[in-house]
C-alpha cells in the first residue's frame, strides 16, 4: 500500500519540506548578518494549519498479492519555494545590511517547531494506519 | 524528504562562525595593541586592524555563505597623548598612541561573539529536525 497518495501525507510532507528550506534560508541569513550590503531574505508565507485541517486521509488499497504491506515512501512532489528579500525590513545598517539577528531567531524556532510537529503528526498516522490494518504497534 | 537542504545548512553556519572567529581575531589583536607605541619617536605605533566580510554563492548547494572579503588597516590618524618623559615622545612630549579605540573594540567583540552563538543556535535547531527525520524514516 503505497502512502504517498495519501493527500494528509502529502500535506505533512509538504510542509516539512517548506520549513526545511525557511530553515535553510534564515541560516544563510545568520551567516551573513554582518556582510555589508546583503539583504535579509525570507520564502513567502504558506499556512499548512488550514491545509492540514482540511485534508481528509483516503486509503488507495492497490491489488497485491502476498498481502498487505505499509510503505512509507518520501512524498515525491516538493515545492521548490523561492527565497524574496524583504521589502521592507526592520532596520538596515550603515553598512547596508538589513539583517535583525533576533528576528531571525524568531523565524529559526517556529520552523523548528513547524518541522518536529509535521513529522510528529507524520509518525502518529502512520502508526494509526499500522494498528488499523492490523499490524499492531 | 528534506534531508539535502537540512544537512546543507551545516556548512552555511560554519562559514558563519569560522568568519566571526575570524572577526574576534582581530579585536583581541587590537586590544592586546591598545597601547603598543614605537620605540622612538620616529617609530609609528600599532595600527587597528580591521575585517570585512562578503557573501559568496556557493554553487553546488545553491546558498549563500559568507568569506572574509579582506584584512586591512584603519587608516584613521593617531592620537597624541603627552607624556614627555616616554622613549617614543617628539621634541614637544607627546608620544603616537595606536588608533583603538577599547570601546569600539568591546562592542565589536560583543556584537561577533552574539553572530557566533546566532550560528550555533542554527546548528542546534538543525540537528534537532534531522534527528525528526531520521525517526520518521525509522519509524516507518
Amino acid at each position: 500500500m503505497d502512502l504517498t497518495n495519501i493527500p494528509s501525507f502529502q500535506m505533512f510532507s509538504r510542509s516539512m519540506d517548506y520549513h526545511a528550506q525557511r530553515q535553510n534560508v534564515i541560516a544563510q541569513n545568520v551567516a551573513n548578518s554582518d556582510t555589508p550590503k546583503y539583504k535579509a531574505r525570507d520564502l513567502a508565507e504558506a499556512d499548512f494549519g488550514q491545509e492540514m485541517k482540511r485534508a481528509q486521509p483516503g486509503l488507495t488499497m492497490t491489488p497485491a498479492s502476498h498481502g498487505v504491506s505499509i510503505i512509507a515512501k518520501p512524498a515525491v512532489s516538493h515545492g521548490v519555494y523561492e527565497a524574496m528579500e524583504d521589502r521592507n525590513p526592520r532596520e538596515v545598517a550603515p553598512n547596508g545590511n538589513s539583517v535583525v539577528m533576533e528576528e531571525q531567531v524568531g523565524k529559526m524556532r517556529k520552523s523548528v517547531f513547524n518541522y518536529n510537529l509535521a513529522a510528529d503528526l507524520y509518525k502518529k498516522q502512520i502508526s494509526m494506519y499500522s494498528m488499523a490494518l492490523g499490524k499492531g504497534r | 524528504m528534506s534531508n539535502i537542504q537540512l544537512l546543507n545548512i551545516n556548512s552555511i553556519s560554519t562559514s558563519g562562525m569560522h568568519a566571526q572567529s575570524q572577526r574576534m581575531r582581530v579585536i583581541s589583536e587590537n586590544v592586546a595593541n591598545a597601547d603598543s607605541t614605537g620605540q622612538t619617536a620616529g617609530e609609528d605605533p600599532y595600527r587597528r586592524g580591521t575585517i570585512t566580510f562578503k557573501s559568496v554563492f556557493d554553487r553546488e548547494t545553491g546558498a549563500t555563505k559568507v568569506e572574509i572579503a579582506k584584512l586591512g588597516q584603519d587608516g584613521s590618524d593617531f592620537p597624541q597623548k603627552f607624556e614627555p618623559s616616554h622613549p617614543a615622545a617628539d621634541e614637544n612630549g607627546y608620544v603616537r598612541m595606536p588608533n583603538v579605540n577599547m570601546i569600539v573594540e568591546m562592542m565589536d567583540m560583543r556584537q561577533a561573539q552574539r553572530s557566533y552563538e546566532a550560528n550555533v543556535m542554527m546548528m542546534d535547531g538543525t540537528r534537532t529536525m534531522i534527528r525528526k527525520t531520521l525517526e520518521v524514516l525509522r519509524g516507518a
